[in-house]
């Protein structure tokens, strides 16, 4: 297995630290635990919008964080793209507009193409002129996740993506992220409290308990009895 | 009320003292709400000062400092041919020293209040510090910035003692409105006091509301 | 004292004074003289009479004597400076701002006991003591000539210590007036020049009680500035302008006004 994202760091923030050691490969690997335990520190430290105390973390094989050799690749480089509970989009721009800020390269023509196309993608693209702002939850979350796949990522990362949306629109999405990590065949990490979104995507498990990661699991999609098993390993 | 060039003198320098505090008053917001760097409570009290100083102190130590017996007044001089003080110019750098600590308070605090988020999307899309800031940051403080820059109007306009200091109160060249109602009041004259402080406030006024309706706009 | 003459000659030595910028053209001269604010009326009538009679343009910048001083010092571009005391033209002088052949005293000033139309009127200096007058206002005596005369009359009066907590101090001499007209204090030691035209009667503070407030102007123009300049300063000395001086309270140098 080609390992696509591997942490082994104490990150802090504040008073609270978290204490994060594993590796994730292809497909989609949840972060599950209790609410406070680091699961979103652990997200923003690969980020790299936050530095690790102490440690190491490695996207695709790069090392693009290590405190010993004062390694720290600034977020802008790391290739990555981040979908956050509340989409996170600007709202004096459009959803197009928002999108195509994620693309790369290129003259604005085909920035703006290759933003239009992505927005389709995730079902969006009748919005694309839209007052984002007037965006219901569910499709502000398409856009973002539209954005975060426009820059042509090496990694995903999601944090609680759905927490904020209703059960028929949750379901569509997993739908959607499911089929486009597969089909772009990235990697993602997503934060979740959501067993239906472990059953729904979830190639591997993460299990936090407070302050700390305890070990990786692989699981089916699609069998609940796994994720059950799971939990009767959970603290 | 016969004699319109204090008005007149006001309202420009005015807006000069408005652009040079609210580009610098912004910049410096943007560093002390960002940076984490030596020195930086430092800056944050000297852009603090001009509010604690009484402002006849800091007219003197901007006549000291920029007088034809200072380097940077012998400087000007040497470059331009005439004293740096005494003229319209220091009147807009007193205004703007004056104006300075309201633009960046206001607009510090609209800086530190835009969702981190935002700024972190940006930068996971790649986008350097400069563009996260113009994308980003300064937009959706916009309406923060405006008011801390319609805040600094409203002082610069207003401004006495650092002024008539470093400027001074020379009729037909450097009186502003400010001074120039003193200067009635001195005189007895109350009835061009009175004009003059009810111009004052109506430009103020009118600029401000101005600037509120064009921001509410906006959204 | 040893300090402020060797300030004043590190400031000679690399003083630039103000630059003779604005040039006025010759068809309409024009000079700006810094005045004491107690000369306000007084000088406002004398550019008139002299614009008058020369077509000179005189502009005037009142202001506390202190602080002119300190513009002048710092590149002012003032061609006369008329202080309400002498020591003020003397550090323009030292500093090599001011021409020491045109310094002349123009007048002495008086100190009057000013209160408002009903209020007590008190006829010696030594009546302050009366608790009856809660606020008394004088010019700060720090910075303001007429400020420091108050405060010696008061004590040559040997009722300082009885006031010192009752008095409120203005900005300069014509701040202190303001102040006393507009009811925040209950009697004010003022510049007679300035109380000369509400045709009242006001208590005159005898001149033995205070030094004598010499007030002297001096010519600090440079270029062609400086013969409208000496032009101006010899119009407060000439006959027609003393009168004017006169008439607006102020002692002459050469007369002896007849103390009540």
């Amino acid at each position: 297995m080609t390992t696509a994202v591997a942490v082994d760091a104490t990150i802090t923030t504040g008073p609270f630290t978290v204490e994060a050691r594993f590796e994730a490969g292809p497909g989609i690997t949840a972060l599950f635990g209790p609410s406070g335990a680091g699961k979103s520190v652990t997200l923003a430290a690969i980020a790299g919008l936050l530095r690790p105390a102490a440690g190491w973390v490695a996207i695709d094989g790069e090392v693009v964080a290590d405190t010993t050799r004062a390694v720290h690749v600034p977020t802008q480089q790391r290739r990555l793209g981040m979908v956050f509970q509340h989409a996170a989009l600007l709202t004096h721009r459009s959803p197009l507009d928002n999108v195509g800020l994620a693309v790369r390269s290129g003259p604005s023509a085909s920035r703006r193409q290759e933003a239009r196309r992505w927005l389709d993608r995730v079902h969006a693209g009748h919005l694309a002129a839209s007052r984002t702002a007037t965006l219901s939850g569910g499709e502000q979350q398409r856009v973002a996740l539209a954005r975060a796949l426009a820059g042509g990522p090496r990694l995903l990362l999601l944090d609680e993506p759905f927490s904020a949306l209703d059960q028929p629109t949750r379901r569509n999405l997993r739908h959607l992220v499911r089929d486009l990590v597969d089909e772009q065949e990235l990697a993602a990490l997503v934060v979740t409290h959501d067993l239906a979104d472990i059953t729904a995507f979830a190639d591997h498990v993460v299990l936090y308990e407070p302050g700390r990661t305890l070990g990786t699991h692989a699981v089916r999609r699609g069998h609940a009895d796994d994720v059950a098993a799971l939990l009767g390993l959970a603290p | 009320m016969d004699d319109w060039f204090p008005l007149w003198l006001s309202v420009r320098v005015a807006f000069g003292a408005t652009v040079i505090a609210g580009g610098a008053g912004i910049g410096f917001a943007y560093v002390l709400a960002k940076g984490r760097f030596r020195g930086r409570g430092l800056l944050e009290a000297l852009v603090t000062l001009p509010i604690v100083l009484p402002p006849t102190v800091l007219g003197y130590y901007l006549l000291t400092n920029l007088g034809v017996n200072s380097p940077v007044g012998r400087a000007w001089e040497g470059l331009v041919g005439e004293p740096l003080v005494f003229t319209p110019t220091a009147a807009v750098i007193a205004a703007s020293v004056s104006a300075l600590p309201f633009v960046v308070r206001t607009a510090r605090a609209a800086i530190e209040g835009v969702d981190g988020r935002l700024e972190a999307a940006a930068r996971v899309a790649g986008h350097p510090e400069w563009r996260v800031a113009a994308l980003v940051t300064l937009p959706v403080a916009a309406r923060g910035l405006t008011a801390g820059v319609a805040l600094g109007f409203a002082r610069a306009l207003g401004d006495f003692g650092a002024t008539v200091m470093v400027a001074g109160n020379i009729p037909g060249r450097t009186q502003t409105m400010p001074i120039a109602v003193y200067d009635a009041v001195q005189a007895g004259d109350g009835s061009t006091a009175r004009t003059g402080s009810l111009l004052l406030v109506g430009v103020a006024v009118v600029v401000l509301l101005a600037v509120t309706q064009l921001s509410a706009r906006e959204r | 004292m040893i300090l402020r003459s060797a300030v004043l000659a590190v400031l000679a030595a690399t003083a630039a004074c103000g630059a003779p910028s604005v040039q006025s053209s010759p068809a309409a001269p024009a000079i700006t003289v810094a005045a004491a604010s107690d000369l306000r009326v007084a000088f406002e009538e004398l550019g008139e009479q002299l614009h008058a009679e020369t077509g000179l343009e005189v502009t005037f910048s009142f202001g506390s004597s202190g602080q002119l001083r300190e513009q002048i010092l710092n590149g002012a571009p003032f061609d006369v400076f008329a202080s309400a005391n002498v020591e003020f033209v003397d550090d323009v002088i030292s500093a090599g701002c001011g021409d020491p052949a045109t310094k002349t005293d123009y007048a002495f000033g008086r100190l009057v006991l000013w209160t408002p139309p009903g209020g007590v009127a008190p006829s010696t200096v030594a009546d302050l003591a009366d608790p009856s007058y809660r606020r008394i206002a004088i010019a700060n005596p720090d910075h303001a000539p007429y400020g420091k005369a108050a405060e010696q009359a008061l004590a040559r009066a040997g009722v300082l210590d009885a006031v010192g907590g009752r008095l409120v101090f203005g900005e300069n001499i014509a701040d202190t007036l303001r102040i006393a007209q507009s009811g925040n204090a209950d009697v004010g030691l003022v510049a007679r020049s300035l109380t000369i035209g509400d045709g009242r009667d006001h208590a005159l503070v005898p001149e033995d009680l205070h030094d004598p407030l010499r007030q002297a102007l001096v010519v600090t123009a440079t270029g062609d500035r400086r013969a409208p300049a000496r032009a101006f300063a010899a119009f407060v000395g000439s006959d027609a302008g003393r009168r004017i001086m006169a008439r607006y309270g102020f002692a002459l140098p050469g007369e002896r006004e007849d103390p009540r």
